[in-house]
């Protein structure tokens, strides 16, 4: 905690402006100074403390912060915008900030902060849209590297009595993984595919169309950050410096204007050179009822491997017609009744200790996500188009992999709005039921390891270290469920805890701790045995891909 | 953790002999070193290992900046490196996608082996590849 002093000393300070504030006041006095008494006690106070601030000043329309790190000033900047606006949404009296962050000299005292640092940090606010964050050069060469956050260069500003011009800096946070901002958006780029196709856009390389698409485009994207972080984030965790300033303080997508116009079919988007993606399975025979909701398995009873090549493409084309509203093919679920089982074991400290879990019914994935089923969300523009690499899954047919946490929620998010059913990934205790398939033993088979049962490294005589096996080329678990134990590590939902000392024995996902990273169950195909092992745990940043790293969806 | 405790020379493991499929160019005087522990020291419990880089920067996996990476700590690995591959991700290969420049280590008890090794922005080796001294310690 930063001590107060009389006397001059560098500090990162963070002044934040409540936007409209004389009109707030004079439309209802009370109303507003008893609503920002109440955003400081549940908001930003608690945002304050929790990054090591203090609240040096409360001016009335807005509050000085002071922070020893210029990181954690940033990072309360973003959590109070981020807070804010999800309290915003449900308040007819909206507090919007802006917020500027710079460090230098400052003189605090018990209640106040004066000195060039709180003036410049007022003055860089000053430079803020509603909402946002501006930061200084001297804050950004800080923080740039170690922010799940973009930034844009708005150019070389004066501020008053410092003789250089400064270079100012707008935050633009990653709020990818939060679902609550995502969902609403993730279907607008969709709407926009289906009015520019029934207006009669179909051949989008002429290049007025283009420029009408990238001008919607743009629009678009300015009106969903004017309300709320969005998508335009999303598959950027990395920093983009210098962005061509716009005319206002909007963001602009970082893809060059060609990548905005929608193409004519959603399906064939960016196909590489491989067999056809999973919505061609559509059609399929799949015998009795379509796309089932679940084979219910009561019992551990062994069921017998669907071989691989029923699972195989047949090459019927997608219906043509109305290509706007391809229906989104859903993952096969497996649905289990749950029931109390012990999770953990005595192989590895962090699967210890050993502790009955009780699950509730729930359904999981009969495989891991597909490449195939990635592209659809890709095709409806909420899903990152990673494009291909001589590594990693090379078919449609292969698990989806090179994906972060956050990747997988975004997948989750867009196919529960896309076919509104509630989609989620397990939680690290069904994700282990689940792969135990009602075993207690070392792999599910049983305590011995036998070759040909999973796709790892030393598993299986066909082994290519340069990609995983289709899905579905093993045999089933005993709940019918497939490659678990394989092919890709799993993201789950829990946050990461070296060990299983205070973990719920509900099932639910373990929400506190490092949530910086999370949890991945099962191997992947480049780990050895030892990550065949139903038990066996690891995290990765939330944030980061490796191209190992895949998930499964639950319900 | 694992172990695989076994003899080996210092400094002598981890050179691949094939070039780097993914190739990423980096500065010829870039350094990469552990800045602690120290080869040979006993530490106990757990620890911050620190790293240090010199003539590149450290930045985010999935960044293209030029001349810059992320950590990679290897934990008694044996293994040689292969460039035409990502580095692996397991128990004995710790990734720092984000950036990090040191981490709490926590070890078993007894000798372990710990080496730096640079990635890319998608986790590959550069060309040629980045990495440390091999150092060995002792968790008591």
């Amino acid at each position: 905690m930063v001590q107060p002093k009389g006397q001059s000393r560098r500090a990162t300070i963070l002044a934040a402006h409540i936007v409209d504030f004389s009109t707030m006041m004079s439309t209802d006095e009370p109303a507003t100074t008893a609503l920002i008494t109440k955003h400081h006690q549940e908001v930003i106070d608690p945002a304050i403390r929790e990054h090591k601030g203090r609240l040096a000043k409360d001016t009335g329309n807005g509050f000085l912060a002071e922070f020893d790190s210029p990181l954690e000033a940033v990072r309360c900047a973003v959590d109070i915008q981020q807070s804010m606006i999800e309290r915003n949404s449900d308040s007819s009296l909206r507090t919007v900030h802006r917020i500027g962050i710079d460090l230098g000299a400052i003189i605090a005292g018990p209640n106040d902060v004066s000195g060039h640092g709180a003036d410049a940090a007022m003055r860089l606010q000053g430079f803020a849209g509603p909402g946002d964050i501006c930061i200084s050069s001297a804050v950004y060469e800080l923080v740039k590297n170690k922010l799940d956050a973009r930034f844009q260069s708005l150019g070389e500003k004066q501020i008053e009595n410092v003789t250089q011009p400064v270079r100012v800096y707008r935050v633009v946070p990653d709020f990818a993984a939060t679902v609550k901002a995502v969902r609403p958006e993730s279907r607008a780029p969709r709407r926009l595919t289906a009015a520019l196709i029934s207006i009669g856009v179909g051949l989008v390389v002429a290049a007025g169309a283009s420029g009408l698409a990238w001008i919607l485009f743009s629009k678009q994207q300015r009106d969903r950050q004017a309300t709320a972080p969005t998508l335009a984030a999303a598959d950027t965790h990395n920093v983009t410096v210098a962005l061509p300033p716009p005319a206002s303080s909007v963001a602009v997508p970082t893809s060059p204007p060609a990548v905005a116009v929608p193409p004519p079919l959603p399906p064939v988007a960016a196909a590489p050179p491989a067999p056809p993606v999973v919505l061609e399975q559509k059609p399929l025979a799949k015998g009795p009822p379509p796309p089932p909701k679940a084979s219910q398995v009561d019992m551990p009873v062994y069921v017998p491997p669907t071989p691989s090549a029923e699972r195989a493409a047949t090459a019927v084309q997608p219906p043509i017609a109305a290509p706007a509203k391809a229906a989104v093919i859903e993952p096969e679920m497996i649905s289990l009744r749950g029931g109390a089982f012990k999770m953990g074991s005595d192989d590895d400290p962090s699967e210890r200790p050993i502790h009955v879990v009780a699950i509730k019914p729930f359904s999981i994935g009969k495989f891991p996500v597909s490449v195939g089923e990635w592209k659809q969300c890709v095709a409806a523009k909420a899903c990152a188009d990673l494009g291909s690499s001589n590594v990693g899954p090379s078919d449609a047919k292969m698990p989806m992999a090179n994906l972060s946490w956050r990747d997988a929620k975004q997948y989750v998010a867009w196919l529960s709005d896309a076919t509104k059913h509630n989609y989620r990934l397990p939680s690290e205790a069904e994700w282990e039921y689940a792969a135990r398939g009602g075993t207690q033993t070392r792999f599910w088979w049983g305590n011995e390891f036998i070759e040909n049962m999973a796709d790892c490294n030393g598993c299986e005589k066909a082994y290519d270290p340069y990609r995983p096996t289709m899905i579905g080329s093993f045999k089933p678990n005993p709940f019918g469920i497939y490659d678990m134990s394989s092919l890709v590590n799993e993201w789950v939902e829990d946050c990461w805890h070296k060990n299983y000392a205070g973990a719920p024995a509900d099932g639910a996902a373990w929400e506190t701790g490092d949530c910086g990273q999370r949890v991945l169950r099962g191997g992947a195909w480049r780990n050895n045995s030892n990550y065949v092992r139903p038990s066996n745990r690891d995290r990765y940043d939330a944030t980061v891909r490796y191209f190992t790293h895949g998930f499964r969806v639950a319900q | 953790m694992r172990t695989t405790r076994r003899l080996f020379v210092v400094g002598s493991v981890l050179w691949p002999t094939v070039a780097s499929a993914q190739g990423t160019a980096r500065p010829k005087d870039a350094y990469l070193y552990i800045i602690w522990p120290n080869n040979g020291d006993r530490i106990k419990g757990a620890f911050w290992c620190r790293f240090g880089l010199r003539n590149m920067n450290v930045t985010q996996a999935g960044s293209t900046a030029a001349d810059a990476g992320h950590h990679h700590l290897f934990i008694d690995v044996q293994e040689r490196l292969d460039p035409s591959l990502p580095i692996p991700q397991d128990k004995n290969h710790l990734h720092f996608g984000k950036g990090q420049t040191e981490a709490r280590i926590e070890l078993p008890p007894g000798r372990h082996t710990l080496q730096l090794v640079l990635g890319d922005a998608q986790h590959f080796p550069f060309n040629p590849p980045l990495v440390s001294k091999v150092i060995t310690i002792t968790v008591v």
